[in-house]
């Protein structure tokens, strides 16, 4: 038996995404946060652009979930090792 | 009616910022810009997810969707911000943003510019093209755009042909020529400007054409700067000041020595027409540029400027506006501002100003035309100029230099006075008298001290009265300002153009303040009476002081009251006002006192026995006994201090 070496591959992804997840997580976190101060601009079109960052803040946090979800998954599917002789 | 969004210019700026650091992570995942993305490793593995494109369409919603319209609303509230630049918000007409995109808007402005060239200077049919620019001029996107295409040559030509005698845009010179430097600034605040914009850097370079230089800085006059001030600097030493650092600065072929024409009166403009003044006119509106420029060459230190500036205000150059330009140039880069100036400058401004009076006080002569401005930097740094009177007990000329950061030995602590820095007491005394030679070139510092006197005693007296240290704030504050107003008075006595006829005027100013019964309650335009009551220097009785003034007829000055008298008269009445010795007043003898205020003090030197009670009264009430004459006792040290150490300097 030996490692497999397409499943290092992906946990060397896995953690690449890992480190900067938190980050997409969070790239609306601050925008949001200006637009719900209002200190930086109001009135009927402010208004809408920042429902609509909340809506996609929203967006993104999921898509970063299902993103993390998909690639544990194709760690997991892969074993860590392989028979010898087998690549 | 349109729809209007209220907008923050800096909240939009960090808005913007955030959504495009935002477009940046996500893209990191996705790489749709072109760059290394988990994207990329994820289809080397053979790795998908739907989440991919769900990134994708909200990136694409900042990109595409929302970015270019902040952008576009940002640029739009700069301009506005260009007309109200004190408003912490500015309305944005949301139909401007929906109806013109920034593309279209630079588009516009590159059209405007074509037939800007195509007419070739401002000819028949400018005042159109003028109410199409005028409706564009506060659109940054439509300027930077005009500008770009126009090129920095045939934007400076046109400015000197709106200044040149005969311009034929007429008596409109004047307002199209403020509507295109506005526009510049406009331009600047493009938060994307055009790839050819760099065209404009030439502003930066050299040239020999006097048209062109004197264009170029028109152009910078009138518009809003501040967020451009290294763009100002380069096009001021390009243009002007890197020739005026040669040592061909007075041949009449040297750029800064050029006229845009040689009678400046025919000009339509209000502007000078020496080259070099102009570029010193740009830098009195423009304060961070005005200090890189004037002590950012190496082998051209402030001092330099000032010795250079100062020949040329002298016979035979006679370059009269080029002083007066100067003297703008260095107030702006002072921090010297408002009315009163204010008192409280950044490092930068006061390190500037340091080495500015410095060196400034190194001439016994100074040019007529920048005293005005010396004393309004007087006005401005007063806690420097106090502290910078202060003489230690014993000390003599030559001891020390000016220091931006030590103060000297034995300077009073306990005053509240905030310099930042200490000039030698020479300098301060140099200083001062170059601009004494009118009472109204002074009028600035004077008015400064009358506040700062009033203020700092106030301050004094209240903390001796909290029983704060050792109670000798009072007194170290009136030691503080008797030596700087001895300082003052000598400096005066020495410079002044006519000091009899300053000291006739003084006494009317100090006989109608004695006789209108004020305090030394700073009311607009009354400052510097009260400054100068307590400056009274002659220990005669008021009344002969004041006699023959003009209109001196009138006034009544007792003949029981001195200087010495009525700045002790001042000193207790502050105390009183401050609350001291009020256990007191209800045993005051009737008649000294009217709905619990201290009669003024013409009233009570005016009756014989009243101002005897009054002396009487201070004398019984120790908290008001002894802190007066320790104040006094401090005026007078501080003075006596000052008058030995002048005595003995070698002018």
């Amino acid at each position: 038996m030996g490692d497999n070496p397409r499943r290092k591959e992906l946990e060397n992804l896995r953690r690449l995404v890992s480190g900067k997840i938190d980050d997409l997580k969070e790239a609306l976190d601050k925008p949001q946060t200006i637009m719900a101060e209002g200190d930086a601009w109001t009135g009927s079109v402010a208004d809408v652009f920042g429902e609509d960052v909340d809506y996609r803040k929203t967006d993104l946090r999921t898509a970063a979930e299902t993103l993390t979800d998909d690639i544990d998954e194709a760690v997991s599917a892969e074993p860590k090792t392989l028979p010898d002789g087998g690549e | 009616m349109g729809t209007y969004s209220s907008v923050s210019v800096e909240g939009l700026e960090d808005l913007v910022s955030e959504m495009q650091s935002a477009l940046m992570a996500i893209d990191s995942f996705t790489g749709q810009l072109g760059y290394s993305s988990i994207k990329t490793d994820m289809d080397d593995l053979g790795v998908t997810s739907e989440a991919i494109d769900n990134l994708k369409t909200i990136q694409n919603w900042i990109n595409d969707d929302e970015l270019p319209s902040l952008r576009r609303r940002l640029n739009l509230a700069r301009g506005l911000q260009q007309q109200s630049p004190d408003a912490a918000f500015v309305q944005v007409d949301e139909t401007v943003v929906d109806a013109m995109s920034s593309e279209e808007a630079e588009q516009r402005g590159r059209e405007l510019a074509q037939d800007f060239e195509e007419l070739g200077g401002p000819n028949d049919g400018f005042d159109d093209l003028m109410s199409r620019y005028e409706e564009l001029a506060n659109d940054p996107d439509a300027m930077s755009g005009f500008y770009a295409e126009l090129g920095p040559e045939l934007a400076a030509m046109f400015a000197a042909s709106l200044g040149s005698p005969g311009s034929p845009a007429g008596e409109n010179s004047q307002r199209y020529l403020e509507l295109m430097s506005i526009g510049l600034g406009t331009a600047m605040k493009d938060e994307t400007r055009p790839g050819d914009w760099y065209v404009m850097n030439e502003f930066w370079e050299e040239t020999d054409n006097p048209q062109v230089a004197w264009g170029r800085l028109a152009l910078l006059e009138y518009g809003d700067f501040s967020d451009s001030q290294f763009f100002v600097q380069m096009a001021v030493e390009g243009t002007a000041l890197d020739s005026f650092v040669r040592e061909d600065w007075s041949d009449p072929q040297n750029i800064s020595n050029r006229n845009l024409h040689p009678h400046q009166h025919q000009m339509p403009l209000d502007l000078p027409s020496n080259v070099g003044a102009m570029a010193f006119r740009v830098l009195g509106n423009n304060p961070e540029a005005s200090r890189k420029a004037l002590t950012g060459y190496e082998d051209f230190p402030l001092s330099d400027f000032v010795d250079r500036v100062y020949e040329a205000g002298d016979y035979p150059h006679d370059r009269h506006g080029l002083v007066d330009s100067f003297g703008h140039a260095i107030e702006a880069g002072s921090g010297v501002e408002g009315d009163p100036p204010r008192t409280e400058h950044s490092d930068e401004e006061s390190a500037f100003a340091f080495k500015f009076i410095n060196a400034s006080a190194d001439h016994d002569e100074v040019p007529f035309l920048i005293k005005d401005s010396l004393g309004r930097l007087a006005g401005s740094y007063v806690h420097e100029m106090v502290a910078g009177s202060f003489v230690d007990d014993g000390e003599r000329p030559g001891f020390r230099e000016s220091s931006m950061t030590d103060a000297p030995n034995d300077f009073p602590g306990g005053t509240g006075l905030d310099p930042s820095f200490y000039l030698s007491p020479e300098v301060t005394y140099e200083f001062l008298g170059s601009f004494q030679d009118e009472l109204q070139l002074s009028q600035p510092f004077d008015e400064a001290m009358g506040t700062l006197l009033s203020k700092k005693l106030d301050a004094a007296i209240q903390a001796d009265k909290s029983g704060d240290a050792d109670g000798t704030h009072a007194q170290q504050v009136m030691q503080l300002f008797g030596g700087a107003s001895r300082m003052h008075y000598l400096a005066r006595k020495e410079y002044a153009a006519d000091f009899d006829a300053q000291e006739e005027a003084r006494r009317a100013g100090v006989a109608q303040f004695y006789s209108s019964g004020m305090a030394i309650i700073p009311l607009p335009g009354w400052k510097h009476f009260a400054y100068w009551g307590f400056q009274v220097a002659a220990n005669d009785k008021l009344s002969e002081w004041v006699s023959g003034g003009p209109g001196m007829e009138d006034q009544v000055v007792s003949e029981n009251a001195t200087a010495e008298s009525m700045r002790w008269y001042m000193t207790v009445q502050a105390m009183i006002e401050n609350g001291v010795g009020e256990n007191a007043v209800s045993n005051a003898p009737a008649g000294l006192f009217e709905d619990g205020e201290l009669k003024p003090m013409n009233e009570i030197f005016a009756d014989e026995q009243l101002s005897e009670q009054f002396y009487d009264w201070v004398n019984e009430t120790p908290a008001l006994n002894g802190p007066s004459d320790e104040a006094q006792e401090g005026w007078n040290d501080g003075a006596h201090g000052v008058d030995a150490f002048v005595g003995a300097m070698d002018r």
